[in-house]
């Protein structure tokens, strides 16, 4: 009897247990007989249709009775392309950079140990120089031969190539982690990840830990007396894009314990203000965060003047989210940060409330100097 | 072959006063309406300086909605004067301010800044400390000028005035085929900021520019003024301007840099601004029934304004908070308003037919 306990336990650690979700809201994760399934949602704004991968233990007879338009993969994946910097991060965590064979845009890549594998040519790049959606150099994809393709799609056919590459024979999984409105949604995308290389207990651990750590960092911004208000962005030629109340800064904001005076703006991507709107109730406000391109105060002024009127920037209390550049421009925010919003929300919250964080030295963001 | 016709006497001041009024009633609009709430009490003693003002909205009517007023009066008249010496140098009802290209070479500066960047050294701009719209100003004052530099020299060689539509035509190609390649390698941000740009505003402009694009925008209009008579002849054809004793080749020097100078400084500062170059002209003369230049400048110039403000008080959409691109809203409004008046009145060619 425990014998046959004991093997039940055992088979059903093999199989792994279907991994378990609690923050992202765009993928799932089901365990079936022999395989993974995993369903991507939400893979652009508005999609309605879900994008199914089997995920087969390599070796292992392929399922039957798939539904037609699931795609099977063999795991662990031995090496991939991936057309984005954003997965960098997850792959760094998971000590996976080995089997990245591919990249676009690598110039934009920040992360150190990628940076000289790809100096020392281990890693090829096929993007076809154009950032405006995954444009791939098909050729040099046919070359290489990767496994996979990881890339993401706007539901554009202009500017997807994920149809193309799936014409052409390759094996392309859609990750949908920019669609995820909190940044521990976004983070927890690192299980997708993992998945596809056997790493999920790794991925589990690590996530963990980053939720921890932002909770923790949460719990210690909510301490402050104090609840500065902030605003974000910047004027261009009179009207000013302000990010959703939803979405990924307004929640980081939020869990920094700050208040963002645009929490009403709806949708995932941003509402284009007018300045003499966005000055009548930002004008007070104590911080000023994300000022784009501008890497000082007189930039800022040169891109309008009128920047001088809010008491944030004659405090000199804004801050741009570009201290951490890469050598090629590649902002790490976008690639570390994804991977590591504790680190995020460590930034803000000691930038919200010094008080509490004496002496925490900021990663990603800085005080927008002179 | 007959002369352009007189303006019916009586038409002329009841037309002007109801323009006049009607520019009047929209810059008050413009300074009481947007996308803040502001009692007209309070937006009068902003602008009066009256002590007890709320000082956010002193600062909401000056230094928001004025310049943006003004921006817009200066940017209509230009652009419709602009448009309306086009017309008449090509004899051509289609023609507007950016057919020789100015728009195109505009666009081909702001693109270089915007998205050459990574080319360039991201950092050259902002070193010389001239980064962000002043940059874009620049840029898009270097490339018109440069067209209109070349265009100038053709000009001076070449007599025939179809040689300049139509090498205004292949520059606009030229240019956007540039303007297309810069667009593959730059990254997301900097392609949404120039097609932010192509979107065209009057909001851009603040009090420390205003000076250069009124001073422009009046040397501009004194010229096209200074040239009516020669561009009444001039819609008779170069031959009988020629015979009126008329200097053919200064009047066209005259008539191609005002009107370059009118359109390249507009775009520098508020994008291209489609539409109110080609469509306020006709708007003009339709409401005055003369081809008479000395009528027309000046209706053009006052119609242009007026239709420049509405334009831009719809896509300030008042009370709302969120703007809507102008391009839009002056294409949206303009076109069903002047195919209107074309339909009513069918006769655009009258004017034009030689």
């Amino acid at each position: 009897m425990r014998i046959a306990i004991l093997a039940l336990l055992l088979l059903a650690g093999v199989a792994g247990r279907a991994t378990d979700l609690r923050r992202a809201k765009c993928f799932t994760v089901e365990q079936k007989d022999g395989y993974k399934l995993v369903k991507v949602a939400n893979a652009w704004q508005g999609c309605g249709d879900t994008f199914d991968y089997a995920l087969v233990p390599r070796g292992a007879k392929t399922p039957e009775g798939l539904p037609p338009k699931t795609m099977v993969v063999e795991v662990p994946v031995r090496n991939v392309a991936l057309l984005s910097t954003t997965d960098v991060g997850f792959m760094e965590a998971l000590g996976l950079l080995d089997k990245i064979a591919g990249g676009s845009n690598l110039e934009l890549v920040n992360s150190a140990a990628l940076r000289g594998r790809i100096a020392r040519k281990r890693v090829v790049e096929v993007g076809g120089g154009s950032s405006a959606g995954d444009t791939v150099n098909l050729e040099k994809l046919y070359a290489l031969r990767p496994e996979l393709v990881m890339t993401y799609a706007y539901g554009s056919p202009s500017l997807d190539s994920y149809p193309k590459l799936t014409e052409a024979g390759f094996k392309v999984v859609l990750s949908a982690s920019y669609m995820e409105p909190t940044p521990l949604g976004r983070a927890e995308w690192i299980k997708f990840v993992a998945l596809f290389f056997g790493r999920e207990a790794e991925a589990e651990a690590v996530f963990s830990k980053i939720e921890r750590d932002y909770l923790a960092v949460k719990a210690k911004a909510a301490e402050a007396e104090k609840r500065p208000s902030v605003f974000c962005n910047i004027a261009f030629k009179g009207a000013w894009y302000m990010s959703s109340g939803g979405g990924f800064l307004a929640t980081l904001l939020a869990d920094a314990n700050a208040d963002y005076l645009w929490t009403d703006v709806k949708g995932d991507g941003s509402a284009a203000l007018s300045f003499e709107s966005v000055f009548a109730k930002a004008a007070n406000a104590d911080f000023w965060v994300n000022v784009g391109s501008c890497k000082s105060r007189r930039e800022l002024l040169g891109q309008d003047n009128r920047h001088s009127l809010f008491k944030a920037f004659r405090d000199g209390q804004v801050y741009n989210n570009d201290a951490k550049t890469g050598p090629g421009g590649g902002n790490d925010f976008f690639e570390l940060g994804v991977a590591r919003p504790d680190l995020l929300l460590g930034d803000l919250a000691a930038v919200f409330h010094p008080e509490l964080f004496p002496g925490h030295p900021t990663i990603f963001y800085r005080k927008l100097p002179e | 072959m007959s002369l352009p016709a007189a303006p019916k006497k009586r038409r002329l001041p009841f037309g002007f006063l109801a323009l006049g009024l009607g520019c009047l009633l929209a810059f008050a609009l413009e300074l009481s309406l947007g996308s803040v709430r502001i009692p007209l009490a309070e937006v009068v003693k902003a602008l009066a300086g009256v002590d007890g003002a709320d000082p956010c909205w002193e600062q909401i009517v000056r230094l928001f909605r004025l310049p943006r007023a003004l921006t817009a009066i200066l940017a209509g008249a230009a652009l419709g004067v602009s448009g309306l010496e086009a017309q008449t140098f090509f004899r051509n009802p289609l023609a507007d301010p950016f057919v020789l290209g100015i728009s195109s070479g505009a666009s081909l500066g702001v693109a270089v800044v915007m998205m050459a960047a990574g080319f360039l050294g991201a950092t050259t701009l902002g070193a010389l400390g001239i980064g962000g719209n002043l940059s874009v100003v620049a840029a898009a004052a270097v490339g018109a000028t440069a067209v209109f530099s070349v265009v100038m020299l053709v000009a001076k060689r070449v007599r025939d005035n179809m040689t300049l539509l139509i090498l205004g035509l292949l520059f606009g190609y030229a240019a956007g085929a540039v303007v297309g390649i810069l667009t593959q390698f730059a990254d997301k941000d900097q392609t949404r900021g120039f097609i932010l740009w192509t979107f065209g505003s009057f909001g851009g402009v603040t009090w420390s520019q205003m000076p250069y694009l009124a001073t422009a925008c009046a040397a501009g209009l004194l010229c096209a003024l200074a040239l009516c008579k020669s561009l009444n002849a001039m819609l008779l054809g170069q031959d009988y301007a020629r015979s009126m004793g008329m200097s053919v080749k200064r009047v066209r020097f005259g008539v191609v840099a005002s009107s370059s100078l009118l359109a390249g400084t507009v775009t520098a500062y508020c994008g291209p601004i489609a539409f109110v170059g080609i469509a306020v002209p006709h708007l003009a003369r339709l409401l005055f029934k003369t081809s008479d230049h000395r009528t027309l400048i000046p209706a053009t110039a006052l119609s242009g304004a007026l239709v420049a403000m509405l334009a831009d008080l719809v896509a300030q959409m008042p009370g709302l908070g969120v703007t809507l691109p102008l391009n839009a809203v002056t294409c949206l409004l303009g076109a069903p308003l002047v195919i209107a008046l074309i339909l009513k009145r069918q006769r655009m060619m009258e004017t034009f037919a030689s």
